[in-house]
């Protein structure tokens, strides 16, 4: 009993005094990245978010505390002026978590920004919806954490290695599983998801939005009834977050099947990031008919 | 184009119109429009305890939203006839009020899928038939009430402001439902603000072809350049009400300016 007792007491100390043991603080401010940024650090990493995924993104005096006391923040949501972001960041006053700074982190900017969807491709806020995408982000991520932690670079780096491992992994089967669903017409109800109807080949027939907070017209409306009706196999996304009238009104008129997709990881479950990609693909795979 | 795609929407915005456009010449005659905003805002109260109480049925959430509607119109009533002088300001209060209990109870719910956007900019594109019935009755009711209450507030008569405020929220729950709190806000006033200082009947009359007028230019914009069809219905509205209370105007300037 007390030989146990003795070394738990050891193990306590251990934890408490080891450089492990303070850890550097991280913000995220999408939950999609607050979970990344678990998986890399393990337990040389505190993250916090707001819990707040809408796109207003309306950010409480918490939120100011938990930036001004952060290492490094890590957003991928616009940080341009005007925006509720920048206007968190500056209002948290952390000067060394601004844009341009080591502690703020973009992972957009790990995504390449190329080719003729280029453009749209980068104002895409979901780019987390690309397996291929969270790869590069983690990697970057990683490089930044030990750029501003150097005393725990091992940590960062066993955490990378066994992540890259298991993504890796996943990735294929969750390729294997979504080959049939290659070049399948879908209906997407939102203008930003385009990252995940790349990587899994999908074939948008245009979504029914073209920004987010605008009701489509009812000459979008028919064009889409129109397409639709050439394509009975076509499948409409319906997103959490957007306004689901249109989608469904579209389903119904044009008798085709939804597909309700979650927008980000469930921070509950097992491995979220990797259950997320999960529950697409399985989603997509079996709609729903109305 | 698909000019079957305006058959329902067209259908909901007529009884919107036949519903609310009546009301719309008592409210703005007596200056209290913002009555509209703060039933639509206890009606939303209603649907979302509903909700945080756990049902998600449509039809338990629309007969919550009814009954919240319901009292609203009758606290209203109450400060209508209580505070003769302040009645302009209690809607307004009323509605803040609502709107910020709104605001947290939604707060308190993140699962539900309310898009405070839907609720304010909706439009009558959504129109299911089975929509239309409930729309149906309740404008039955407000006509035949408006009739028998000689389509006039008067001031004295507690039961005639009473009537009124029910039918009121009763028409206000219900065409909000359809079109959203922008498109009714716009069908109370607009027409209203356009023949002011008519007759009962004529008037009635030229606000409903207001009405109309705002609504199928909106619709059918809508249909051939893309743009959203709330937005279209009401610059529409405003040009139609513009055009009818420039022509009464110049037909007959003095009646106009009695208004």
């Amino acid at each position: 009993m007390t030989v146990s007792f003795k070394t738990h007491l050891a193990g306590l100390l251990v934890v408490l005094f080891s450089p492990a043991a303070v850890a550097m603080n991280v913000f995220a401010c999408e939950p999609e990245w607050a979970v990344l940024a678990r998986s890399l650090g393990g337990s040389a990493v505190q993250v916090v978010t707001l819990g707040d995924q809408t796109p207003a993104f309306r950010p409480r005096p918490g939120g100011f505390a938990a930036v001004r006391a952060t290492d490094l923040v890590v957003c991928s949501r616009d940080a341009r002026p005007g925006s509720g972001l920048l206007r968190l960041l500056q209002r948290s006053d952390n000067r060394g978590a601004l844009p341009g700074e080591p502690g703020f982190f973009n992972p957009r900017d790990s995504i390449p920004a190329g080719g003729a969807a280029g453009a749209s491709a980068t104002r895409d806020p979901a780019i987390h919806l690309d397996p291929r995408n969270i790869m590069r982000v983690a990697r970057s991520l990683t490089g930044r954490l030990v750029v501003l932690d150097p005393d725990n670079a091992e940590i960062y780096k066993r955490g990378a290695l066994a992540f890259f491992h298991r993504w890796r992994a996943a990735m294929s089967k969750w390729e294997a599983q979504a080959r049939p669903l290659r070049d399948t017409a879908v209906v997407l109800d939102r203008p930003d998801w385009q990252h995940l109807s790349n990587w899994l080949g999908l074939r948008p027939l245009g979504p029914l939005q073209h920004r987010a907070a605008v009701p489509p017209s009812l000459h979008r409306l028919s064009r889409l009834l129109e397409q639709a009706t050439d394509q009975p196999d076509a499948i409409v996304i319906q997103t959490a977050h957007a306004p689901q009238q249109a989608s469904a009104w579209l389903a119904n008129r044009a008798s085709l099947r939804i597909a309700h997709l979650p927008d980000s990881v469930n921070p509950a479950d097992d491995e979220p990031l990797i259950t997320l990609f999960y529950t697409l693909i399985e989603r997509l795979s079996n709609p729903q008919t109305q | 184009m698909n000019f079957e795609l305006l058959l329902l929407p067209s259908l909901a915005g007529l009884l919107v119109l036949l519903m609310i456009v009546p009301l719309g010449r008592i409210v703005v005659d007596q200056g209290i429009v913002f009555v509209d905003l703060a039933i639509a805002a206890v009606a939303g109260i209603g649907a979302l305890a509903a909700q945080f109480a756990g049902y998600s049925d449509i039809w338990v959430l629309r007969a919550a939203a009814t009954a919240a509607a319901l009292l609203a119109g009758l606290l209203l009533a109450w400060c209508h006839g209580r505070f003769p002088a302040s009645r302009q300001a209690a809607g307004g209060a009323v509605f803040a009020l609502a709107s910020a209990a709104g605001l947290l109870l939604l707060d308190q719910q993140p699962q539900a899928d309310v898009h405070p956007f839907a609720l304010l900019i909706g439009d009558l594109l959504w129109t299911t038939p089975q929509m239309l019935w409930p729309a149906a009755v309740v404008t039955l009711c407000v006509l035949t009430g408006l009739i028998a209450g000689q389509l006039r507030l008067a001031a004295d008569s507690v039961a005639a402001r009473l009537l009124f405020f029910l039918l009121l929220a009763l028409a206000v729950n219900s065409a909000v439902q359809i079109a959203g709190v922008l498109l009714v806000f716009a069908s109370l006033v607009l027409p209203a603000l356009a023949v002011r200082g008519a007759g009962a009947a004529a008037g009635i009359t030229l606000a409903l072809l207001v009405g109309i007028a705002g609504f199928a230019g909106g619709l059918l914009g809508s249909l051939y350049i893309d743009l959203p069809a709330a937005g279209l219905i009401v610059a529409c509205l405003g040009a139609a009400a513009l055009l009818c209370g420039g022509l009464r105007a110049l037909i007959a300037p003095s009646r106009d300016a009695a208004g």
